[in-house]
């Protein structure tokens, strides 16, 4: 058994990784554990087969994949289908190091949709119990702490900020301003979107090459912000915080009266131990985190823990993604990265559903072997043809589009899978609903008419309502609320059933616009992080 | 103590995949009937033999012709996939032994010959009946997919498995042994590399 401390963090991710420096730097004596490694430069490995991101399954840099299955279906009439986890990036920084870094606010309207749409049929909308303005002050602390490019006041649809971005945008590339001069025709607004990349040297880290490897890659120059990069080496400075890699926990320990003491996990030569703590924060991703609670059953807690409502696992939501493609009889060079730099955020908000519309990131060979035409031969001399002339006349538009939170898209434990530790793996029961097909097809129109404004010969949309499954963005299984009932976590993303348990990432989200998450999480983890530290100062959290 | 645990869930995996729980086909061929892979080694491979060499070589070739720039066999996408099976995508390989047999077997029963003896225009016509999911023979029937796994016939998921690895062979890194002398990325202005 470890020593007792006063707080242990699962997960050293987005958000984990922003509370591990928040508590130490307040004098905790903090203990994180992350079921990966650190990865560095000399992972930045810069060709297009060593990433599993852009070509799903093949010579993986994220380790471990195969030891981490889980099943999927569509709903529990259909077969279920075991595969591993996918791209949930196990490692110090989590996601932030392979990510593509785009850092959006939510907007205001984003956390009372419930009061401004009404709830659809079907789904389970509602507000948010915290607004913008209680986040304002986190969001900016996390622009400015890990480092953030924009331009303040260029998208007239974004939210109300106090303070300019700290670094400035990305300099726009030839898609950008065909993006952005077709846009413009249409009457949208285009302005370069925001990203954790920095653009010049920031907190002693150099600025981005704009090399095209970002997405999916670990960037070699380190100006991704990652929290690995940012906040986590000074939480390691305040001498009261330990980081343990590849320690895999399996459940959270409760004592008699249903209070939680600590974790139990395997560390890295897999002896199974226990780490004693005042406070358990989760925060493994809306996937891992809610399995987690679920594992750690006990007597007191028959459903799983902090689940007496239950509804830790449901409202999954991972974003109904919009596409749309056009070839040009003309060069649009995409080589400058990161790729996006020109956004619109005109439906973004002011309806249901919605989302940002951008230029996607630099594309690569293999990857545009498979963008085609619907019936575009898919091998031969036809499709060589087709390699040859339009590799460097494409252009790719992209989207997060909203989708709605409903009780039947869940996560939960598999009652036959177990992962490469023995611990029991999860279930995810996935399908849209038909209005988040509808707001999709609704966003890739948008699309559509933005490259046929910056004159494509040729355009086609992906089938609306593809995917889905568990791997990025995802978010929702222990959702927030005012109601103990209806809800996992109130607003700070403390349980309502145990006061010395919190879930802090993706999983609090009550519903989810159609921008990246990740930022928000982060926000969220600035907020919680400043909660925890009143109430232990205030003796609160301390009791037995 | 633990390790062994650990071991024994790694096979549990190993041992769902080879069942089709993760949709593979080519290992039941090979739990069934191959021990290893029998025949005189290619030339440079390090697991295909001599005529499962000519076969993928020849497939290569019509996946991506040659023009004024290399096709498939050319650009190395032999050396690309029997790295990849001897490397990263071992568990592909039983699928490869069984289905560039199946693609052989196919031509015997379409045009007489072995794949890589027809003309052009008849591997266009074997590879087609591939893709439809219609290609003819004993072997294809047999290995016939569980329902509900992954869409299509035995002959249509090797051909997706042969046009993707093709692709890659010949799009890749040339560090992965396909793609040679970068040639596919000079067709078609790629960068390649950041610049420094």
């Amino acid at each position: 058994m470890e020593q007792k401390v006063d707080v242990v963090i699962v997960g050293a991710g987005a958000a984990g990784g922003i509370v591990g420096k928040e508590l130490a730097e307040a004098g905790m004596a903090v203990v994180q554990l992350d079921k990966g490694r650190w990865f560095t430069q000399s992972d930045a490995v810069h060709d297009e087969l060593s990433s599993d991101k852009n070509v799903p399954r093949t010579i993986t840099k994220l380790e471990g994949l195969e030891e981490n299955p889980r099943s999927f279906r569509r709903d529990e009439n259909s077969p279920t289908r075991v595969a591993p986890i996918g791209w949930n990036a196990f490692g110090v920084g989590g996601g932030t190091m392979w990510y593509g870094a785009a850092s959006w606010r939510f907007h205001e309207e984003h956390f009372r949709m419930r009061s401004t749409y009404g709830r659809p049929e079907g789904t389970t909308l509602d507000d948010w119990p915290l607004t913008y303005d209680d986040l304002e002050p986190h969001y900016e602390k996390a622009e400015y702490e890990l480092g953030v490019s924009g331009l303040a006041g260029a998208d007239p649809f974004g939210p109300p900020r106090k303070k300019p971005y700290p670094v400035p945008p990305l300099p726009t590339n030839p898609q950008g301003e065909l993006f952005a001069k077709a846009a413009r025709k249409l009457g949208l607004h285009p302005f370069p979107p925001p990203f954790a990349i920095i653009t010049e040297d920031y907190q002693g880290r150099t600025g981005c090459i704009r090399c095209p490897f970002c997405i999916g890659y670990v960037c070699e120059v380190d100006a991704k912000s990652s929290t690995a990069l940012t906040v986590i080496p000074i939480a390691q400075s305040t001498g009261n915080y330990t980081l343990k890699t590849k320690c895999v926990v399996d459940r959270v320990v409760t004592d008699d009266r249903g209070r939680v003491i600590g974790v139990s996990y395997f560390d890295e030569n897999e002896q199974h131990n226990f780490q004693p703590a005042h406070i358990v924060i989760i925060s493994a991703n809306a996937g891992e985190s809610a399995r987690i609670l679920l594992n750690s059953r006990s007597r007191q807690w028959p459903n799983g823990l902090a689940n007496s409502s239950d509804q830790v696992g449901r409202n999954l939501m991972t974003h109904i993604g919009a596409n749309s493609f056009g070839i040009f009889d003309f060069d649009i060079p995409h080589e400058w990265g990161p790729g996006p730099s020109m956004a619109v955020n005109d439906f973004a908000e002011g309806a249901l559903g919605g989302g940002h519309i951008y230029n996607f990131y630099v594309h690569h060979p293999i990857r545009f072997t498979r963008s085609r035409p619907p019936g575009a031969p898919r091998w031969g001399k036809a499709h060589k043809d087709f390699q040859r002339k339009y590799f460097q006349r494409f252009m790719h538009m992209n989207s997060d589009v909203a989708d709605m939170p409903a009780e039947f898209n869940r996560v939960e434990i598999d009652p036959h899978l177990r992962d490469g530790w023995g611990i029991p793996a999860l279930r995810i029961t996935r399908r849209f609903l038909p209005i988040d097909v509808e707001h999709s097809k609704f966003v890739s129109a948008r699309q559509r008419e933005i490259l046929e404004a910056a004159g494509a010969i040729e355009i086609w949309s992906a089938p609306a309502g593809g995917g889905g499954y568990l791997g990025q963005h995802q978010c929702g299984t222990c959702r927030m609320g005012k109601d103990p009932k209806a809800s996992v976590l109130n607003r700070y993303c403390q349980t309502h059933d145990i006061d010395n348990l919190f879930v802090i990432d993706t999983s609090c989200f009550v519903s989810f616009p159609g921008h990246n998450p990740t930022l928000t999480a982060q926000a969220i983890a600035y907020w919680s992080s400043d909660y925890i530290r009143r109430e232990w100062k205030s003796g609160a959290l301390r009791r037995a | 103590m633990k390790l062994i645990r650990r071991d024994f869930f790694r096979r549990l995996f190993v041992k769902m995949a080879a069942l089709g729980l993760l949709g593979k086909t080519g290992k039941l061929y090979f739990l069934a009937h191959a021990q290893e892979n029998a025949g005189e080694l290619a030339d440079g491979c390090k697991f295909l033999n001599v005529s499962q060499a000519r076969t993928l070589e020849a497939i290569a070739d019509q996946i991506i012709p040659a023009d004024d720039f290399p096709g498939g066999k050319d650009a190395g996408v032999l050396y690309f996939i029997d790295n990849a099976l001897t490397g990263w995508r071992s568990e592909d390989r039983w699928d490869y032994v069984a289905g560039l047999e199946g693609v052989d077997e196919s031509s015997q029963i379409m045009f007489g010959n072995k794949f890589s003896d027809l003309k052009s225009d008849q591997q266009i016509k074997v590879l087609e009946t591939l893709e439809r999911g219609e290609a003819r023979g004993e072997i294809w029937r047999r290995f016939q997919v569980a329902e509900g796994r992954e869409a299509g016939s035995s002959s249509q998921r090797f051909f997706n498995l042969v046009v993707r690895d093709t692709m890659r062979g010949y799009y890749a890194d040339p560090k992965y042994g396909g793609n040679k002398d970068s040639k596919s990325w000079t067709m078609i202005g790629y960068v390649g590399a950041p610049r420094h």
